[in-house]
């Protein structure tokens, strides 16, 4: 008797079309991004699970933060029964606001998680006389 | 008995997300209603099952995995509140979820070696399968 588990649960119904597709698929797709602000500091994090920290690249210039990372796919394309993710390129491009400092730029790498942390440029007090 | 897929381990709603994320070919792993379950691959090896949970942004010790009574339960629980300030977001598309995954194992694995590694947001849980040993069967010397 078939039991209901973890192998049969999960339907492979769309299986042959999924594979069809993912044989297609070469195109980039935007990572998900978490943009915290505040007066000191911008910090952009992106969700990359499955990437490993050599496959990201990274680079900016005039203030356009270009960022580049490949998922692989470990295993043969026949053994997976069924897929909700998929070997794929990621690709974001994100204009950084006037007042960031680019040469002053952290990344880290942890857990599928990258994050950036931009400095924002100190500005000025203006004292406003009072006539 | 015919093996049917439709059962009560998938609920109606992750049946039309499945169809929805596969029609939609979401690759980024992001589904459309469950938006606390992180995205699962199931492999098929020769020796073992793998279980691929793409969960990014936890600590090894926030995932708990148990087996019982033949169930196979992936949990994890992320404190956020207390690192996130909500203010601050000025875009917010993930987050560190607390999640639930239950499975019932098959029958040809072994629910007593199960394994895991947490590696690049990547929770991988291997399920060695057992070699069926035919209790039927009986070679016969001829003498």
């Amino acid at each position: 008797m078939m039991t209901s588990n973890f192998y049969f649960a999960l339907p492979n119904v769309c299986q042959p079309k999924l594979k069809s597709m993912a044989s297609q698929i070469q195109q980039s797709y935007r990572p998900k991004m978490n943009v915290q602000q505040n007066v000191e500091q911008i910090i952009l994090e992106f969700s990359l699970p499955g990437v490993f920290k050599e496959d990201v690249k990274m680079s900016i210039k005039d203030r356009v933060l270009f960022l580049e990372a490949d998922r692989k796919s470990a295993y043969d394309e026949k053994n997976y029964h069924y897929r909700e993710f998929n070997a794929v390129h990621f690709k974001s491009r994100i204009q950084l606001p006037e007042d960031v400092v680019t040469d002053s730029v952290l990344a880290q790498f942890q857990n599928g998680v990258l994050r950036i942390t931009i400095k924002k440029e100190k500005k000025p007090i203006i004292q406003v006389e009072i006539k | 008995m015919r093996n049917n897929q439709f059962n009560s381990l998938v609920p109606f709603v992750q049946i039309v997300d499945d169809l929805l994320t596969k029609t939609f070919h979401d690759h980024s792993g992001g589904q459309l209603f469950k938006h606390n379950t992180p995205a699962l691959n199931v492999l098929d090896l020769e020796k073992e099952f793998k279980l691929e949970v793409a969960a990014p942004g936890l600590e090894k010790a926030d995932f708990k995995i148990k087996v019982e009574n033949n169930f196979l339960e992936i949990s994890a629980d992320k404190k956020q509140e207390i690192t996130e300030n909500k203010e601050n977001y000025a875009r917010k598309e993930f987050s560190f979820h607390s999640f639930k995954r239950m499975f019932e194992l098959p029958e040809n694995t072994d629910g007593e070696n199960i394994s895991a590694k947490y590696e690049n947001g990547i929770l991988s849980i291997s399920i060695p399968k057992v070699v069926p040993i035919n209790k039927n069967a009986k070679s016969i010397v001829i003498e």
